[in-house]
C-alpha cells in the first residue's frame, strides 16, 4: 500500500511511500502505546470557529459494563452531550442537546476527545516520513488514521483522513501522565479548532 | 463551508438547556402569560412573601456555591465550586473556581464570558452571551427571592417545611419547556433569616444539577471590577471569611 494522504486538507503532501518492514521499530512504537487507565479524565475545552468561542467541561470515564462514558457540560452546568462507547468502539448517544446529528457528534467532537484512548494497535503499518520521523497508519477502507511519532518515538500527532481528504488533525502534549496535558484539534472539514486541557486524569 | 459555525451557534443556545429555556422559553409557554396572583397577594403562600421581604433591604449579595452535576451515564458526580455576586437591579458575576476556571459577568450593559485557558484568562466571543446574561440575571433573581419573572412559564407551588422554611417548586407549564427541564426546586431556609440555600434543576428523572449556596454575604463591599473583570477574582474571593466562621455577615458574633 502506497499512501498518498495529505497533511493539510485538500492538497497532497509528499507521499509516505511504501510501508517499512522494520519489525523492531514497529513493535517499539505499537507497544509503547498505553491506553489511559484512569478512573476519570476531565478536560477544560474551548471550541473556536471563526471569531467565536465557547468553553465547556468534558469528561471521559470507564463504564462499569466496559467501554467508556463521555459527557460535555457547559460552564453553567447544563448537559451538552452524553454518549456511551461500547467495548467494541461503537458509540451510542444518550443525550444530544446539539442541533446536529448523533453521527456528527460521535465522529467529530467525541472521536477527537477519545484520540488518546484509541491509539495505534497491531493492525497499523509503519511508514517513514521524508524528515525521518515515523508514522503508524491504520487504514480501513477510505478511513485512514495516522499516528505520528517524533524522533524519540513519542506519539505527538494524529490525522484522520477519508481517502485523501483530511478530516481532522490533532496534536498531543504529554507530561508523563496517562492522559495528554493538552490536545489541540484542527478540523478543517468543519472549520473549527479545539483546545482541551487536562484538569483531572492522573 | 459554514455549516458548523451555524450549528454551534445554535447548539450553544440549546446547550444552556435547562437554564436557558427558563429565560428564552417565554414564547414556548403558550397560553400561560397570565400570571397568577402577585407574590405579595394574601392568596400566595407566606414563604414567598417572607423570603422576598427578608431580601428587600439588601442591594447586593455574594455567595459561594458548590455545583453538583449528576448524570446517569457517569457513575460519579461532577462537582465544581464557585461564587456568585449580585447587585440590584441586575449586575451579576458568576465565577467557577475549580476544577476549571470560568467567569461570566454582566454589568448591566454587557455580558462577558471568560475561560481560563492555557494559563490566562481569555475573553470569549460567545455567540450566546446575551442569553447567558439572561440566565445569570435569573439566578440573581432567585437569590433575591424574586420569582415574578418565572410565573409566566412555571406553575409555582410551595412545600412548607416544619422549621419555617420550605421548597419552591417551579414546574414548566409548557410541554416544550418540560422536555428540557422537569422541575426547578428552590430550597429556602428560615434561620437566621429567609434565604435560598439550594437549587435543584431536574433535567430528567435521574439527571440533575444542584447548587448549594453557602457563606452568603448581604450588602458586601464589592471590589472594583466585580461585574466586569476577571482580575477582580482574587479580591472577590477575599471578601469571604474563613469557612469556620459561623455567620459571615456578623463575624464577631456566632449565630445562635
Amino acid at each position: 500500500m502506497c499512501l498518498l494522504v495529505a497533511g493539510c486538507g485538500c492538497a497532497s503532501q509528499p507521499p509516505l511511500g511504501a510501508p517499512i518492514e522494520d519489525a523492531a521499530r514497529w513493535a517499539t512504537l505499537v507497544q509503547a502505546y498505553r491506553r489511559p487507565e484512569v478512573p476519570r479524565a476531565v478536560f477544560r475545552t474551548v471550541i473556536r470557529w471563526g471569531s467565536r468561542e465557547i468553553s465547556l467541561t468534558e469528561v471521559v470515564q470507564p463504564a462499569p459494563q466496559g467501554g467508556l462514558s463521555v459527557a460535555g457540560v457547559t460552564d453553567i452546568g447544563s448537559t451538552l452531550y452524553a454518549a456511551r462507547i461500547d467495548p467494541e468502539g461503537q458509540g451510542h448517544v444518550v443525550t444530544n442537546a446539539l442541533p446536529f446529528s448523533n453521527r456528527w457528534l460521535l465522529d467529530g467532537l467525541v472521536a477527537e476527545l477519545l484520540v488518546p484512548w484509541n491509539g495505534p494497535d497491531e493492525t497499523c503499518r509503519l511508514y517513514q516520513s521524508p524528515d525521518g520521523t515515523w508514522t503508524l497508519v491504520r487504514a480501513l477502507g477510505r478511513d485512514i488514521r495516522m499516528f505520528l511519532f517524533d524522533e524519540s518515538g513519542n506519539w505527538h500527532g494524529f490525522r484522520r483522513f477519508s481517502g485523501s481528504h483530511l478530516c481532522s488533525r490533532a496534536s498531543l502534549e504529554w507530561d508523563d501522565e496517562p492522559v495528554p496535558k493538552t490536545m489541540r484539534v484542527d478540523n478543517p472539514d468543519k472549520h473549527y479548532r479545539v483546545v482541551r486541557e487536562r484538569v483531572d486524569g492522573r | 463551508m459554514a455549516r458548523l459555525p451555524h450549528c454551534i451557534s445554535l447548539c450553544w443556545r440549546t446547550a444552556c438547556v435547562w437554564l436557558l429555556v427558563i429565560v428564552v422559553g417565554a414564547g414556548l409557554a403558550k397560553g400561560s402569560d397570565k400570571p397568577k396572583e402577585p407574590i405579595d397577594s394574601p392568596q400566595q403562600p407566606p414563604l414567598l412573601r417572607l423570603l422576598r421581604e427578608s431580601r428587600t433591604p439588601h442591594q447586593a449579595f455574594a455567595t459561594r456555591f458548590l455545583q453538583r452535576k449528576h448524570l446517569a451515564i457517569l457513575d460519579a458526580d461532577l462537582e465544581s465550586e464557585g461564587m456568585i455576586f449580585f447587585r440590584r437591579p441586575g449586575s451579576v458575576r458568576y465565577e467557577i473556581l475549580s476544577p476549571v476556571r470560568s467567569l461570566m459577568t454582566y454589568d448591566g450593559k454587557k455580558v462577558r464570558c471568560y475561560a481560563f485557558s492555557e494559563g490566562q484568562w481569555k475573553l470569549l466571543n460567545n455567540p450566546a452571551a446575551t442569553a447567558i446574561g439572561q440566565v445569570l440575571r435569573q439566578i440573581g433573581h432567585w437569590i433575591q427571592g424574586d420569582f415574578e419573572a418565572d410565573r409566566k412559564m412555571f406553575d409555582l407551588t410551595v412545600v412548607p417545611a416544619e422549621d419555617g422554611g420550605g421548597c419552591i417548586h417551579l414546574t414548566p407549564r409548557s410541554e416544550a419547556l418540560a422536555k428540557y427541564l422537569q422541575r426547578v426546586e428552590i430550597y429556602v431556609e428560615k434561620a437566621p433569616d429567609y434565604r435560598v440555600t439550594r437549587v435543584l434543576l431536574r433535567e430528567s428523572d435521574v439527571d440533575l444539577t444542584e447548587m448549594r449556596f453557602r457563606q452568603e454575604l448581604r450588602n458586601p463591599a464589592l471590589p472594583e471590577g466585580t461585574f466586569s473583570s476577571p482580575e477582580a477574582s482574587g479580591a472577590c474571593q477575599a471578601i469571604f471569611p474563613a469557612e469556620s466562621n459561623c455567620d459571615p455577615n456578623n463575624p464577631e458574633k456566632p449565630k445562635s
